[in-house]
């Protein structure tokens, strides 16, 4: 189970997130939508340690991760990958390097066979053609299969996808709708995706947490989504540019 | 008035961090390297990355330095009809001083801008965080092999620079003073400089762990995407060379301490 407790964080004078409290129990999949700039990925990447609240907690079931100390962060992150919004693979390694890379750090591969298993993942998402070529030689899309495929090879048992979707066409799209509902109906693993793609929300979503102005407007089942009467979530979902909504700043998206 | 002393307080400020940064990042990578906590397979490509590739560029500066050497030299030995000295005086400069300040900083150019540049670069697309977030310490993969790398290449590097050094030496005197090429050399070997040459490769070491440091603080705390890229690189580039500067005073004073006569 996640939980994030009360939390807050402030960048100078921008209040990001302002009291967020979530909890996604296990196995379940959570998405988390909003405008560009609501504190999404702010957010997530308290779950890692990449970013330290002002206030608040945050546990990953019984460990409170706020607490940890860099060093005593890395178990956790063997526990919990992150799928990044711009894919962030090395630019000095071929796609099976990149993921082949946490084989060889954490499970102590040789070479060959951390290569073979790097070329099983890359296969998963229809990339195992290229392993050979490097991120610079691909578009944004296939390095986000890539980016999933290195963050699933240690078989995380949390997962958060910081907009997974974005710049896929829309098979390669529902393919990763499809991986994200296997890994939890399959596996048992817990994800939290951030994104702003409404199809994928109604297809994988379990529960849906929409951030606004730092704070949880609206948390429930993709149901209760599509049917709340809220001005700002319906502006959100019919894409309207009128309406009540007001623009976060630049900082923290 | 209040201005001058706002900007002066900034200022100090500015190079107490600077200076507090740079000694716990040294601190860090002295206790990692210690430790032996290090990539294998990041430390072989950076030593490729640094050395195989940087020795042409190291070789053709040296050669340069050590025929503008003579040059400067042979004005004053044809004078005064000493040529027996050129090489004893081409030689002591090279090897202690002249060689290993500008091969440092032909180093500190190619290798230690392009390293602040590809670490701001990977701090900037958070490959960096992506590291972090595959519980991998940046800091072990990433600064440590470059380090060792950097500090070993620029040694083995400055002793390469001093044999192109003495060749172009060699070359210019037998050319332009009509000192032949053998006994420059001979020259060079009777002047038992092995004193100068052991100091100058102790200062491309040294150089080495300076710009190693500078490169990698400036490129792990890059903000603002290309332009603060760019801004990095060109305060690293500023910062190592000062702190070339400043290393050969301390390792030439140093060493006149301990083996001066």
């Amino acid at each position: 189970m996640i939980r994030f407790e009360n939390v807050s964080k402030r960048f100078g004078t921008h209040q990001v997130l302002d009291d967020v409290s979530l909890t996604v129990p296990k196995g379940r999949i959570l998405f988390i939508i909003g405008t560009s700039g609501a504190g999404k990925s702010v957010l997530v990447k308290h779950l890692v340690g990449l970013i330290r609240p002002d206030s608040g907690r945050i546990f990953l079931d019984d460990l409170e991760v706020t607490q940890l100390s860099e060093k005593a962060l890395y178990p956790v992150r063997k526990r919990c990958a992150m799928v990044f919004q711009h894919s962030t693979l090395f630019d000095s390694m071929t796609l099976a390097e990149n993921v082949a890379l946490p084989l060889l750090k954490h499970r102590k591969l040789d070479p060959e066979t951390a290569d073979a298993e790097a070329l099983r993942r890359l296969a998963q998402v229809h990339m195992e053609a290229s392993a050979r070529r490097y991120p610079a030689d691909i578009g944004d899309g296939l390095r986000k299969r890539v980016a999933i495929a290195r963050a699933l090879t240690l078989e995380p048992e949390y997962v958060i996808f910081d907009e997974p979707t974005t710049g896929l066409d829309p098979v390669a799209a529902a393919n990763v709708d499809q991986l994200i509902r296997s890994l939890s109906a399959d596996f048992g693993v817990t994800s939290i995706v951030v994104s702003h793609d409404l199809r994928s929300i109604f297809k994988v979503a379990d529960r849906v947490a929409m951030l606004y102005q730092g704070k949880v407007l609206l948390d429930g089942p993709p149901s209760a989504f599509r049917s709340t009467t809220d001005p700002v979530v319906r502006q959100f979902i019919e894409g309207r540019p009128e309406g009540p909504m007001r623009f976060p700043r630049a900082r923290g998206s | 008035m209040t201005g001058a002393f706002t900007a002066l307080g900034a200022m100090v400020l500015g190079v107490l961090e600077l200076l507090g940064g740079l000694a716990i990042l040294a601190a860090r990578i002295g206790r990692a390297v210690l430790a032996f906590q290090l990539d294998r397979r990041e430390t072989v490509r950076a030593f490729y990355n640094v050395g195989v590739k940087s020795w042409a560029i190291v070789a053709l500066t040296a050669m340069f330095t050590g025929a503008i050497m003579v040059i400067q030299a042979g004005q004053f030995v044809s004078k005064a009809q000493a040529t027996s000295f050129v090489g004893w005086a081409a030689g002591f400069a090279v090897l202690a001083e002249i060689g290993p300040v500008l091969i440092g900083l032909m180093f500190s150019g190619r290798v230690g801008a392009n390293n602040t540049a590809e670490l701001g670069t990977m701090v900037v697309t958070e490959q960096v965080d992506a590291l972090r977030a595959l519980a991998i310490d940046p800091l072990v993969y990433l600064v440590v092999p470059r380090f060792l790398a950097m500090v070993c290449m620029l040694f083995l590097l400055t002793a390469l620079g001093d044999v192109f050094a003495l060749l172009g030496g060699g070359i210019t005197s037998h050319i332009l003073i009509d000192v032949p090429f053998r006994v420059f050399i001979a020259q060079v070997v009777e002047a038992r400089l092995l004193d100068e040459y052991l100091l100058g490769l102790a200062k491309g070491s040294v150089f080495g762990a300076s710009i190693a440091v500078v490169s990698c603080y400036y490129g792990l705390g890059v903000s603002g995407g290309a332009v603060g890229v760019g801004r990095a690189v060109n305060n690293a580039v500023v910062v190592a060379a000062i702190g070339i500067f400043f290393t050969d005073l301390m390792v030439g004073l140093a060493w006149s301490q301990l083996w001066g006569s």
